[in-house]
């Protein structure tokens, strides 16, 4: 299954790491970077399948078609600086990973500003 | 395309720093620094396409922008 592959490239991306550290390369990092995008990138194709059936879902649902896609924008985002700032724990700087996860939940709040002052005025014209 | 690619790396990674021990040992540093230059740019360039084909992934499927 798909979970063996991304086992075995896991644990060769680790081997390659332990033995570029002990010739102390400059590259261990970035070969623990690279085995982190290869194996994101056999799985990709499930998040699609996954946010297909979750869309579809949402509009049997009758969900604004524009909150889905902000979720799915905020999960994006989520990712994506989670993916970087771990990369830089790994290679030490906990420092400048602090800072894009600041960066990461102040451009989620930014982005999902419209859709709370959406729910906002909802919950207005139902007291009013 | 994937394991070979972490491969690649990691070749590239080892065979610089065996370069490096050698000129080390017959006093030529500065072409060590350049060959760990060099060996590092090569590197980058690949990290930097393999992260791109990532996020142009991501965004397909995340359907963003």
């Amino acid at each position: 299954m798909e979970i063996f592959k991304i086992a075995a490239i896991a644990l060769i991306t680790a081997f390659c790491v332990l033995v570029l550290r002990e010739v102390k390369s400059e590259l261990a990092p970035i070969v623990a970077l690279a085995g982190g995008v290869v194996v994101l990138l056999s799985v990709i194709n499930y998040f699609s399948d996954v946010f297909s059936v979750i869309s579809s879902v949402a509009k049997k649902a009758g969900l604004a078609t524009s909150v889905v896609t902000l979720l799915f924008k905020v999960i994006a985002i989520g990712y994506i600086t989670e993916f970087s700032s771990s990369i830089m724990d790994d290679m030490g700087l906990s420092s400048l990973s602090d800072k894009v996860t600041l960066a990461g939940k102040l451009i989620i709040v930014a982005v999902s500003l419209p859709v709370v002052v959406q729910l906002f005025n909802f919950i207005a014209g139902l007291l009013a | 395309m994937d394991i070979n690619i972490i491969f690649k790396i990691a070749a590239v990674g080892l065979i610089t720093a065996i370069i490096n021990q050698v000129l080390k040992k017959s006093d030529k540093d500065e072409i060590a620094m350049l060959v760990t230059l060099a060996g590092l740019v090569t590197v980058l360039i690949m990290v930097v396409n393999m992260i791109g084909q990532l996020f142009d992934t991501l965004k397909t499927v995340f359907g963003m922008y």
